[in-house]
This record gives structure tokens, sequence and C-alpha cells, in this order.
């Protein structure tokens, strides 16, 4: 195979993986005007074959990103924190309020109800997957 | 052996015995409704606990202690400012109960509480901002720690700081329970999470329909 097809298949690979993983519904609650960081939630769909880990998300409007998950324990509210998240393979995962969700820290603008914010995901093999997460309040 | 004569003395006694039960059930007020009317499943009733003298601040400044729970239903719940998940859904949902109450028509009668596990940070101009956000109708308690902890060591939340971040910033794990006082300032029932507005709404109505009818506030 010519030497200059390598990358070229690369890339038609990473896309296709790319296909395979769904993420929809993407959005961020509204904080109170003195809080700086914000909730966010998705649907992540797993339609390979392999399990995929998430292992960052970055964005321009935040300084820092993490996997969270609101827990409880014998009534008592807890916080996990995840250094990355696996995603078996068929499955689909709700990242909704009271569960998993994403922390975003050190908003770089004010962000208003309505505003679009871009969210990359990274996952294992080099997949990147960039969505954009609309900014509501949670009574909407 | 007996004779016919035990025998007749014998069944007169127990006819006279059952005859005897009878009235007595017959007569007795409210046999059967009387217990039934006295029991609520989940209703701290006939003991329950009084809450004593507490000194806090609302987020207005003023102090917030045991006679400004009394001639009202209390709803509280606990939770802090930063908090980044479960007390904004439960802050979207108290707003959502205090709209109920207002359209059943008992507003005056009841006051939605949020207290703060996190005094130090949650200071009264952070707690009122928190609270605008959401619903200026919603009363925010703070003050010292020692002040916030004594209300919720008596109503028996827990709370536990977690190890500071890079930035200093700290989570709290608290309770998620709601808790109902009444009027006489006494703790009547716990709502356990998952939490929603037409549960909890609909239970308030049932708990202080049923109190109101053994209690003259």
């Amino acid at each position: 195979m010519h030497l200059i097809l390598y990358p070229v298949l690369a890339f038609i690979i990473t896309a296709c993986q790319a296909n395979e993983i769904i993420i929809a519904n993407a959005w961020i609650a509204q904080s109170p005007p003195m809080i700086d960081f914000n909730a966010g939630y998705f649907e992540i769909k797993n339609q390979s074959t392999m399990p995929v880990s998430l292992l960052a998300i970055t964005s321009p409007a935040f300084g820092k990103i993490e996997i969270h998950r609101s827990v409880e324990e014998g009534q008592i509210s807890k916080m996990q924190y995840f250094e990355s998240i696996d995603f078996l393979p068929g499955e689909k995962y709700d990242f909704s309020p009271g569960g998993y969700h994403l922390m975003l820290f050190d908003p770089t603008r004010v962000l208003k109800s309505g505003d679009s914010v871009p969210l990359q995901f990274s996952f294992t093999e080099a997949v990147q997957i960039q969505v954009m997460a609309t900014v509501k309040s949670r009574s909407d | 052996m007996f004779s016919e004569t035990t025998f007749k003395t014998i069944g007169l006694i127990i006819v006279l015995m059952i005859f005897g039960m009878a009235i007595g059930i017959y007569t007795t007020p409210n046999f059967r409704e009387k217990s039934a009317d006295e029991y609520m499943e989940g209703v701290f009733w006939p003991n329950p606990k009084q809450i004593g003298q507490f000194e806090t601040m609302d987020h207005q400044g003023r102090n917030f202690g045991v006679e400004q729970l009394k001639g009202k239903w209390s709803i509280l719940f606990f939770g802090y400012t930063y908090c980044p998940d479960v007390c904004p859904i439960t802050m979207t949902i108290m707003s959502d109960v205090q709209a109920r109450l207002e359209q059943a028509g008992v507003v005056e009668d009841a006051q939605l509480l949020f207290v703060t596990v996190d005094p130090l940070r949650d200071t009264a101009d952070r707690l009122a901002t928190y609270i605008n956000y959401f619903d200026s109708r919603i009363l925010g308690l703070g003050g010292t720690k020692q002040q916030v902890d004594s209300l919720v060591s008596q109503i028996g939340v827990v709370y536990l700081h977690g190890m500071p971040m890079d930035d200093g910033n700290y989570l709290v794990d608290h309770t998620a329970s709601l808790f109902l006082i009444d009027p006489d300032a006494r703790l009547v029932s716990i709502f356990s999470t998952p939490h929603d507005a037409e549960t909890i709404s609909s239970r308030f109505f049932e708990i202080k329909s049923f109190l109101s009818k053994l209690v003259q506030y």
C-alpha cells in the first residue's frame, strides 16, 4: 500500500468509530449568578462492537470539565468523581440530573439560557466527537 | 358426668358473655374508626419530636428560631449553594411545590425553608442571591456553624465536608430528605428521595388534613 494511504485510512477508521458513538441531547443547566460552575447532561450510545472509554471533555467555554455522579446512600447525597468512564457495546447511557453528569468549571463567559456551547469528547482509540450543548434553565 | 342443668347453665353463661361483648363493642364510641383516625402511615404521631430552641439567620439577615416555626407548617430541606447537581434540582422542585401551595390557597399557612449545611461559605448575601435565582418565596437559613448545628442536630440531619480540591472548593455530603414540621414546631414527617413536587404537595395536604382533625392549631 502506498504510504500516503495510511493517514487517509487512519482518518477513515476514526470517522467510522466516531459514527459508532452517538451523543445526543447535550444540555448545560444554567447556574445562579454567583456560581462559577455548571452541570452538563447528555445521552450517549455505543453502537460499536467494542467497549469505549470517555477520557476527557474539553470546551473553549470552560476551564475544566470533570465526570461526576450524584449518589445516595441511606438518604445521604454524595458526589463521586471519575477519571474516565466505560461504555459497553450496544448500550445507551443517560447522563441526567441526580445521576452521572459533567461538572463544567471556570466558565470563560457568562452563559445565558438559549446559548450553544461546543463540547469536545475524547475517547480511546483517539476518537473525538464534538457536540453543541444548549444552555437551559432547570425549570424549562 | 355433667347433668343437663350444668349444660344449660354453661350454655346460658356463654350466650350472656357473647351478648355482653356485643354491647361493649356497640357502645364504644367509634370503635373501629377511632383507631384508624389516629394513625397515618409515615406520620410520627402521637409522639412527634418537639423542636426546641435554636438560633439561625435568614437570608434577609433576620433571626430565625423556634418562634418562627410556630403558627406555620414548614417544609425544610438541607443543602449548600456550591452543590452542583442535587440541590439545584431540589430548589426547582420546591419552587414547584410553592406554586402548588399557592394554587391550593394554603400558602399563608406554610413556609419552605432551605437550610445551608455550609454556613461558612453561604453568607446571607450569597444565600439571598441563590434563593432569589430559584424562588424568592423560599426562605434561606444560615448563620454561624454553631447556629446551623443547633437546628440540624435536633432534626437529625447529617453532613460531612469533603477534602478541599485544588481551587480550595470542597463538596459536602448531606441528608437529602425533606422534613415536615407542624405549627407547634414538632417534626411530624420525613419525605424520602426521590422527590417530586406532586408527591410532596399531596403528602403535605394529606398530613395537614389528618393532623388538623386531631390538633387545635
